[in-house]
């Protein structure tokens, strides 16, 4: 096992990527504090990673707090003893009114957003990074964004955050490396998780919206799973990456590859269906 | 079940006792593995007075019977196409398919020499290994792969000298940043067969093409290879440039190029990580 006595915090971890990636790293027997808004779902993550014969708690945590942060992660230092791996999953852009292009963002979605997914984050760190300095060790996964550097859609606030993880994720790095603290960073392509609820109901049209994106979009011609996600992360918090540090790994089925950026029409494509 | 049981592994490079590539070959062994070695030389001279007795490609399979799987082993030169030809198929003769092409054999080349004083000669014997060579290995292994791709990855060794350039090294970073091209093209050319195109890029290791260098200085000073080891290490011990502190091994190359082989990476294409200790 890879992760065998390991502790870890998923944030987001409920559902979609985070609760993929809780999963894995379970199978691989480390222990897992599911943090997320939405307790209810975090609940049935953490009991799901108790079947596999791991360890877990759910804790109900606004990352954008900073005491309350303090506070999650004293819970988990008092059940486990010690964190090893941090998970910045958590983020999105749900409760966003319209994209978030320039015609629709307002001051107040921007602060909210990016609270959510670049000082989320931040507070997230500096409370875990405590413990890790003690260890002398750890490992620390970043989530950004595809369209931090190659939009598909609008969404500035989210965007912009993304590329702020991006800054903060290598100098982070930079400076954690002579104390043997591990920094990287996923960047995912078209994964089918909940992100999209907020943009785009499940449905028929979802599916033809994914189909179509994919054919398009994705030199692998299919949309990104969550599981594909929890790979890339347990690489990234396993001894198999002791060497890797301050890198980003996309995981988009070749997507970033494409040298004319992305073209696909989703505003467009959102409007046909909505009509 | 072993993460590669019953796969088919060609490396390259794989000779040098020191060396990536026989790291990377005997640990896709131990994960269940048959791989097939391939190396310019059987056995590689080495600077290095205890690598003395080294058996090269022999002594590698030996280390890929002992982890209960087969090999074989291929004396080839990559920059040679029907050598290449041959040498894939052979492995396809003997194991019926191959799952896994790491591409680790390369040349380091002329060394503190800008590219204006640099021979068309020296340019050639660079590009001709590194950059060729990759294309050559990748095109003959590609081909066998494409009837049944779903799963199959290669994985190229680029390096640090692929992501940026180094004064006096025009010929190895130009080879490499051409390999960075040669992946990210056949990384999308192969998607729609589910085949995984990726690409490792070391920096910060000690491998046998630090041997090239203490050569270069025994040659161009006109010392003994034991002095020019000297000389080498005057320049510093290696780890006072990188942020962790230590060099890294070719086990932990082995480590990333597993994950890219293994089922946790099937989303993931076209791109280059580098492993280097935090230099960036």
């Amino acid at each position: 096992m890879l992760l065998k006595d390991k502790v870890a915090i998923v944030t987001g971890g409920a559902q979609g990527m985070g609760r993929a990636i809780s999963l894995k790293y379970a199978e691989q027997g480390c222990s897992v504090v599911v943090v997320d808004l939405n307790h209810d779902r975090a609940l049935a993550t953490a009991e799901a990673v108790e079947k596999t014969g791991a360890r877990a708690i759910a804790v109900k945590t606004d990352i954008t707090d900073g005491a309350a942060v303090v506070r999650m992660v004293a819970s988990a230092m008092e059940i486990f003893g010690r964190i090893d791996i941090l998970v910045n999953n958590a983020g999105g852009v749900a409760g966003t009114e319209g994209t978030g292009n320039s015609d629709t963002i307002t001051e107040q979605e921007w602060d909210r957003v990016v609270n959510l997914n670049l000082k989320g984050p931040f507070l997230v760190t500096m409370a875990v990074l405590k413990h890790m300095k003690q260890l002398a060790k750890g490992k620390i996964i970043f989530v950004s964004s595809m369209g931090a550097v190659n939009p598909a859609v609008s969404v500035l606030h989210y965007h912009s955050a993304k590329a702020g993880i991006l800054g903060f994720a290598k100098n982070l790095a930079f400076e954690l490396a002579p104390r043997n603290i591990h920094v990287n960073t996923i960047v995912p392509g078209p994964i089918e998780t909940t992100f999209w609820d907020s943009l785009m109901p499940p449905g028929e049209g979802r599916d033809a919206f994914f189909k179509a994106l994919a054919k398009k979009e994705v030199p692998m011609e299919r949309m990104g799973r969550a599981e594909d996600i929890a790979g890339a992360a347990l690489f990234l918090a396993s001894g198999l990456s002791d060497y890797v540090t301050g890198q980003t790994i996309c995981v988009a089925g070749g997507q970033p590859l494409l040298s004319h950026g992305a073209i696909f029409d989703v505003e467009g494509f959102l409007n046909s269906q909505n009509s | 079940m072993k993460t590669l049981e019953n796969k088919v592994a060609i490396v390259t490079g794989a000779a040098s006792k020191r060396g990536l590539g026989r790291a990377i070959a005997v640990r896709f062994a131990q994960e269940g593995a048959n791989v097939a070695v391939l190396d310019k030389f059987a056995v590689p001279k080495s600077v290095w007075a205890e690598d003395e007795g080294w058996g090269g490609l022999v002594d590698v399979v030996k280390e890929i019977e002992a982890a209960g799987r087969q090999g074989l082993a291929l004396e080839t030169d990559v920059s040679d196409g029907a050598a290449v030809d041959a040498a894939v198929a052979k492995t396809m003769e003997k194991f019926g398919k191959i799952d896994i092409l790491v591409h680790g054999g390369g040349v380091r080349g002329p060394m503190g020499k800008d590219l204006v004083d640099l021979s068309d000669e020296e340019w050639r014997s660079v590009i001709d290994v590194n950059l060729t060579g990759s294309f050559l290995i990748s095109k003959a292994v590609a081909k066998t792969m494409i009837p049944d791709g779903e799963g199959k990855k290669i994985v190229l060794i680029g390096s640090m000298g692929g992501t940026k350039g180094y004064p006096g090294s025009g010929s190895y970073c130009s080879s490499k940043f051409g390999v960075v091209g040669l992946g990210k093209t056949l990384a999308q050319e192969l998607a729609k067969y589910k085949i995984n195109v990726n690409m490792i890029h070391p920096g910060g290791f000690d491998t046998n093409l630090r041997d090239d260098q203490i050569r270069k200085i025994s040659e161009t000073k006109g010392i003994s290879l034991a002095e020019a080891i000297e000389e080498e290490k005057k320049s510093g011990p290696p780890e006072n440039f990188i942020p962790f502190g230590r060099l890294g091994r070719p086990e932990e190359i082995a480590d990333l190029a597993l994950f890219l082989v293994s089922d946790q990476s099937v989303y993931i294409t076209g791109q280059g990580i580098i492993i280097a200790g935090g230099l960036s």
